[in-house]
């Protein structure tokens, strides 16, 4: 069944990493803390970074009801002449090393 | 005055009718303009009557309910207008009318009138304030693109989508959009999507109505009612994508956001793309590495100041402290004891002094002696028996005896000590 959206992870994790780079450029953590935010922001860079990688197109039609009142959805066929953006994990800028 | 004699008389019904004959004949199908006036609509019937008049003249007409069923707006009093039809007699008041069976406004044409009446309509039904309009979520989860599924439209929006947020779901509701069934699919689309969302079938963010422009493209019915209230009473955001610039129809002023383009609809719903996004994801990335690399440059200047700090950078200094510290001490302890051993001193020479003015030693020196006997001192003549071996000790030096005899002690005898 593909009716369902998208769980909102993404939004989530954006909202989530935008609080842990407060807490960052904030400095009022300790050296302990900010390293375990780091840690966590980190991971939901990849998070969000993998969800754009997988991104896959669920495009269907609705040609009607069931009978059961569901939506009677169909693969809907769509021949692009664009692939769909995947995003290649960017370097992030930085030596890295610290 | 006497009818002369040989002339023919008619009834009223015979002349009504020869002119109706005429008159209906000749007078069969026309064009007639003029100014409405006196107009009136019969309710029950649907028939609607007014007066077409000029400066000089005036026409009676009746416009049937079976030929004004497909006006979409309704005649006024000073409209000028021009009307097709053919002139009927109603014999029973002897006048005749125009039976209208074609109405065109003059100057403007039906369908642009029948539009500019139903925007005043709707725009008291209050359809088009801006105050309705949603906002759009910032990523949108799932859309629905009610359109031609063969149109480009449909694939336009669909690569737009993929460009911009591939994360979005599509459903794409196949709708006819021109054509006499056109208004009444669009309108069933939007609503059956809209129910599907409410009841969480399908949990739509946002549903595009959208069809391709072109210069022809016939738009009517997006300016149809019952797609306005479809529109009006849609529970999810609906974005109107007609296509078309120079003109803004119904369906765009009642949505929730009207783009030129279906192209445009999507960047409209798609606000922050994909290279939005890893652009700030990137910077996000960059951001935490500088603030994290501050972090930790601020925890190791702190531990550089710490060790810069006297106690840490030569431990060794407290320690030479303290050493000298108890150099120092030992030093006064020595003092101190010296002090003490040679009071200590003192006292045991005077003592031995003392001593030595107590020694039975000194009271030898006088005369004394001292006699044992096994080196016991003997201190009574009871202590020894004849032939004991005795010593005497004098100042100097000793004598060795052997006893003869003791005898016994006198009461005031006096002896050695």
């Amino acid at each position: 069944m593909a009716s369902e959206a998208p769980p909102p992870k993404f939004e989530a994790a954006l909202a989530e990493l935008d609080g842990v780079l407060r807490d960052l450029e904030d400095g009022t953590t300790t050296l302990e803390e900010s390293l375990a935010r780091y840690e966590r922001g980190v991971a939901l860079v990849k998070q969000c970074y993998e969800q754009l990688r997988n991104a896959e197109v669920r495009i269907r039609q609705l040609t009607g009801l069931r009978e059961d009142g569901k939506p009677n959805l169909q693969v809907f066929e769509h021949t692009s002449a664009v692939e769909a953006a995947k995003p290649k994990r960017r370097t992030p800028p930085g030596d890295g090393a610290y | 005055m006497p009818i002369p004699v040989g002339i023919k008389t008619y009834s009223v019904s015979q002349v009504t009718a020869a002119i109706k004959g005429q008159l209906e004949e000749h007078f069969a199908e026309f064009w007639v303009s003029g100014e409405v006036t006196n107009y009136k609509k019969h309710p029950p019937s649907g028939h609607m009557y007014f007066t077409l008049k000029d400066a000089n003249s005036m026409l009676p007409c009746i416009f049937k309910a079976g030929f004004n069923r497909r006006m979409k707006y309704e005649p006024r009093d000073g409209m000028e207008v021009l009307c097709r039809g053919g002139l009927v007699v109603f014999e029973q008041k002897g006048i005749y009318q125009l039976e209208v069976q074609e109405f065109e406004p003059k100057g403007q044409g039906a369908a642009e009138l029948a539009l500019l009446q139903l925007k005043e309509k709707l725009r008291a039904k209050g359809y088009f304030d801006p105050a309705r309009r949603r906002p759009f979520p910032v990523f949108p989860k799932f859309v629905a693109l009610v359109t031609s599924a063969s149109g480009a439209a449909v694939r336009d929006m669909i690569e737009s989508i993929l460009q911009r947020w591939p994360l979005t779901g599509i459903v794409v509701r196949d709708c006819r959009v021109q054509g006499p069934t056109a208004p009444q699919d669009i309108a069933e689309s939007l609503r059956l999507l809209c129910r599907l969302s409410k009841s969480g079938k399908l949990k739509l963010c946002a549903i595009v109505l959208g069809r391709g422009g072109g210069p022809t493209a016939d738009l009517s019915a997006f300016n149809e009612e019952i797609v306005a209230d479809a529109i009006f009473d849609s529970s999810v955001p609906v974005v109107s994508a007609v296509g078309h610039e120079n003109d803004v129809t119904i369906a765009d002023l009642v949505a929730d956001f009207r783009a030129l383009t279906p192209t445009a609809a999507i960047v409209a719903l798609t606000r922050r793309s994909c290279d939005d996004v890893l652009f700030d994801l990137g910077e996000t990335e960059r951001r935490m590495r500088d603030a994290i690399l501050a972090r930790i440059a601020h925890g190791r200047q702190r531990v550089e100041q710490l060790a810069e700090r006297p106690g840490l950078r030569r431990p060794l200094d407290r320690v030479r402290l303290a050493e000298q510290k108890i150099g120092e001490r030992t030093a006064r302890l020595d003092r101190a004891a010296k002090l003490l051993l040679n009071r200590g001193d003192e006292k045991l020479a005077a003592a031995a002094q003392q001593l030595q003015a107590l020694s039975p030693l000194n009271v030898l020196t006088r005369g004394y002696s001292l006699t044992q006997r096994d080196g016991k001192l003997v201190r009574s003549s009871t202590e020894v028996a004849a032939g004991d071996l005795i010593e005497t000790r004098l100042a100097e030096g000793t004598i060795f005896s052997r006893v003869l005899g003791p005898t016994p002690p006198a009461p005031e005898s006096t002896h050695g000590q």
